[in-house]
């Protein structure tokens, strides 16, 4: 705007110093014209009334002339040049019988014309008087034309310009500072009041579009912290990645997950920040438009990654990347698997027992005494496989975590009392005494499951122990919490197996599962139940020197 | 024209790295595929070995089209003449790694009798990663730990040759002892590549090698 307001400024200058120069010498050169010609016309009148009849005062004038620039010329009355100032010679020149000033003058007596040379920076008028002797006198003089004359005053006119432009741009370029000025103090971002009236919409308009752009900025950046806050807050990790691979967004879960230490993830390149060829894979997959899922293990924790595209303006623009912690899943899937497999196994081997035996007794059923025998056998194996079902029903029924069934107050004391009646024989087999301590403690709980667990844990110990051992029982309320102590002087559990006996099938020593009988379901169920009474177990064992199993109930 | 420059510089810079996680992936197989005498991680050693091999062909074709396009100087030169040398390190580890997988199939899955040896290949690895990280993250510090790395590797490579002299003098498995002493060496040599690496990422960061030495460039 300065610049064409300056140029404007500038080209005004000049338009108006050519133009004044060009009228200014026209006005001038037309006076000066009309001046030489009233001055040519006398001079010609002068000579023309000493000339007349004397032909010698007219070789005389010429003489006199000789040096002026006038050019005197005395024509006969047929046209031809009888004495010329210009050349000694004037037989030489062309008649000028055909000049328009000698034909006026022989008819009118005077004669005058102006005639502009051919190469148009010269005039000379010429004016002709008709003597009485009818030849005829003419004097020309010879000026410099109009545009001789302006070119001649151009330098001048030039040094003008120039002394115009200097000053013109100065000045031009302060008033031009003076305008814009004002345009330039307008506050964009609060613009109220316009300089110039012609600004106002325009401001106005600025006004308005300011008000609505914060709006909208407002309402994105609520939007983004929302949608931010949120994806923080997800345990998933997600990440948005462009279509070269570089990072658009990260959560919080994904720079944990890709054990990102750097704050500034977005932007860089994915293969910067973790290079797993898997996951790289991933993305180069969905990346090229294709949906993909993989299962990657980084740092001990097993990963189900999901990447797809994300169909935008362009044909690939990018893709999400979606991982999700399943280390939990796959363990208990594990688990599960285990499960029925054991489950199944567990089972078998009674039945083969049975259908061997029973096999045997169809075949051979003559001797009373052997018949006996196998039907006891039978017996024996029926009465586990079914302790073994009851087992898996339980935990079942504990697997599905339903609803608590009534809750009653049971009194730890007179349960673990209970149970050393029932365990009387095996201990008595096992020679191993049994001692129950404590004090009548109630808790509430499922009369029936508290009993399965205790028994559980008085079995096992009363069945890994050794010969004279003992099994202590105590029951007691610390203040704190209420605890059910069951001590043995057993064989103890190796400390790799302590995190695992818990678990359903899990035995120490598979050699002697079949000797001590049990299902491998007993501390399971034991688990589960203290689970559902929120109670923890705590167990302590030395190799070899017995076992201690804490059940710790919470107070009511 | 700057602009396009930066990007195939980015270009390049990735395609590095990605190469760079390829020869990280190569070693942790041909690691697997020793002490598991896994068959799948084996073969993917040697799927992977091709892989490294043309990306190898890849980036220095790239870098070639960038010196004659684009006639880099100063940094932007010592990235792309790093990065052809890089690449033939790395590639060489590709080697190295496929070597390794394919004496397993001739050790037939028989214990190894050096004990330290999974530890030597830990420890070659960790220095490929380190100097790959260093490259990604222009750290200078990770650049001289994988320097002094290198001299851990030669240590229990020393190691490894006189306790295999001396199971050789016991009359023990002598293919199985001369199979342990290539493939120690061969992770020995990947210790070399990968300091040679970090040498290269030295230059490409200040433009000179090894703590220093001037390179006129």
């Amino acid at each position: 705007m300065k610049r064409k307001i300056n140029l404007s400024l500038c080209l005004v200058c000049v338009v108006v110093v050519l133009l004044t120069a060009f009228s200014v010498t026209a006005l001038l050169y037309n006076d000066y014209f009309e001046k030489t010609k009233v001055t040519l016309r006398g001079d010609a009148e002068y000579v023309a009334t000493a000339t007349q009849g004397n032909a010698e005062y007219a070789a005389y004038v010429k003489k006199v002339l000789h040096t002026t620039p006038d050019r005197i010329t005395l024509i006969a009355p047929d046209g031809s040049v009888l004495l010329d100032s210009n050349t000694d010679h004037p037989d030489t020149l062309e008649n000028h019988g055909d000049r328009p000033e000698f034909i006026e003058a022989v008819q009118s007596g005077r004669g005058e014309r102006t005639r502009v040379s051919e190469t148009l920076d010269e005039q000379t008028f010429y004016y002709a008087i008709c003597l009485d002797d009818g030849s005829v006198l003419r004097i020309g003089r010879t000026t410099g034309s109009m545009l001789a004359s302006f070119l001649s005053a151009m330098p001048i006119i030039l040094g003008c310009l120039a002394l115009l432009l200097v000053l013109g741009l100065l000045l031009s370029g302060w008033m031009t500072r003076r305008i814009v000025a004002p345009i330039n103090d307008i506050d964009l971002e609060n613009a109220d009041t316009a300089p110039y009236d012609e600004l106002a919409p325009l401001v106005e308009r600025i006004r308005r579009q300011n008000l609505h752009i914060s709006e909208q900025m407002e309402e994105l950046r609520v939007k983004e912290h929302e949608f931010s806050s949120l994806a923080d807050n997800m345990s998933e990790g997600f990440l948005m990645l462009n279509s070269q691979g570089d990072v658009l967004m990260a959560n919080k879960s994904a720079k944990r997950i890709l054990s990102l230490k750097r704050e500034d993830v977005v932007g860089r390149n994915l293969l910067e920040l973790n290079r797993t060829l898997a996951l790289q894979q991933l993305v180069d997959s969905a990346c090229a438009g294709k949906k993909d899922s993989t299962l990657l293990t980084l740092e001990g924790r097993e990963y189900r990654l999901i990447a797809g595209p994300v169909a935008g303006p362009a044909a690939n623009s990018g893709a999400v990347l979606l991982m999700l912690d399943v280390t939990e899943e796959l363990a208990r899937e594990k688990l599960r698997k285990e499960f029925s497999a054991n489950v199944s196994h567990e089972l078998k081997t009674p039945l083969t027992v049975i259908s061997g035996f029973a096999e045997l007794l169809s075949k051979n059923s003559s001797d009373p005494q052997e018949a006996a025998l196998f039907a006891e056998k039978i017996y024996t194996e029926c009465g586990r496989l079914i302790a073994l079902v009851e087992d898996i029903i339980q935990i079942s029924y504990l697997d599905e975590n339903k609803a608590l069934p009534r809750t009653e107050p049971v009194d730890l004391l007179k349960l673990a009392e209970e149970i050393a009646a029932s365990l009387e024989p095996k201990c008595t087999l096992k020679h191993v005494t049994f001692t129950v301590r404590g004090q009548k403690t109630e808790v509430l709980g499922v009369s029936p499951l508290l009993h399965e667990m205790v028994y559980n844990l008085c079995e096992n110990a009363v069945k890994y122990n050794v010969k004279n051992g003992t099994v202590d029982v105590l029951v007691q309320d610390t203040g704190q919490d209420i605890r059910l102590e069951v001590k043995d002087t057993g064989i103890g559990i190796p400390e790799l197996d302590r995190e695992r006996v818990f678990e359903r099938f899990y035995r120490v020593d598979k050699s002697r599962s079949k000797a001590s009988g049990g299902t491998g379901l007993g501390l399971a169920i034991v688990k589960h139940g203290a689970l559902v009474h929120k109670a923890r177990i705590k167990l302590t064992s030395k190799l070899g020197s017995g076992t201690t199993a804490t059940l710790i109930f919470p107070k009511p | 024209m700057r602009k396009t420059f930066d990007e195939q510089l980015k270009q390049l810079n990735i395609e590095l790295i990605a190469m760079g996680a390829m020869c990280e992936q190569v070693i942790k197989s041909a690691v697997l595929a020793l002490f598991g005498n896994s068959e799948e991680e084996r073969h993917r050693v040697l799927v992977l070995e091709v892989e490294i091999d043309q990306k190898e062909r890849d980036i220095e074709a790239m870098c070639m089209r960038l010196l004659l396009r684009q006639q880099p100087v100063a940094r932007d030169l010592r990235l792309i003449s790093a990065a052809m040398k890089m690449i033939s390190d790395m590639e060489r580890i590709g080697d190295q790694a496929a070597d390794i997988a394919e004496i397993t199939k001739y050790m037939q899955g028989k214990p190894i009798p050096i004990s330290y040896l999974g530890t030597m290949a830990e420890k070659a690895s960790k220095m490929v990663t380190d100097s790959i990280t260093s490259f990604v993250e222009r750290d200078m510090e990770l650049v001289y730990s994988v320097y002094d790395q290198d001299d851990a590797v030669d240590d229990l490579f020393c190691r490894v040759k006189q306790d295999l002299a001396v199971l050789l003098k016991e009359q023990q498995d002598a293919e199985l002892c001369i199979d342990c002493l290539m493939i120690a060496k061969y992770l020995e040599r990947i210790g070399d590549h990968a300091v040679n690496v970090a040498e290269w990422v030295e230059f490409a960061i200040t433009g000179s090698h090894k703590k220093g030495a001037e390179v006129g460039v």
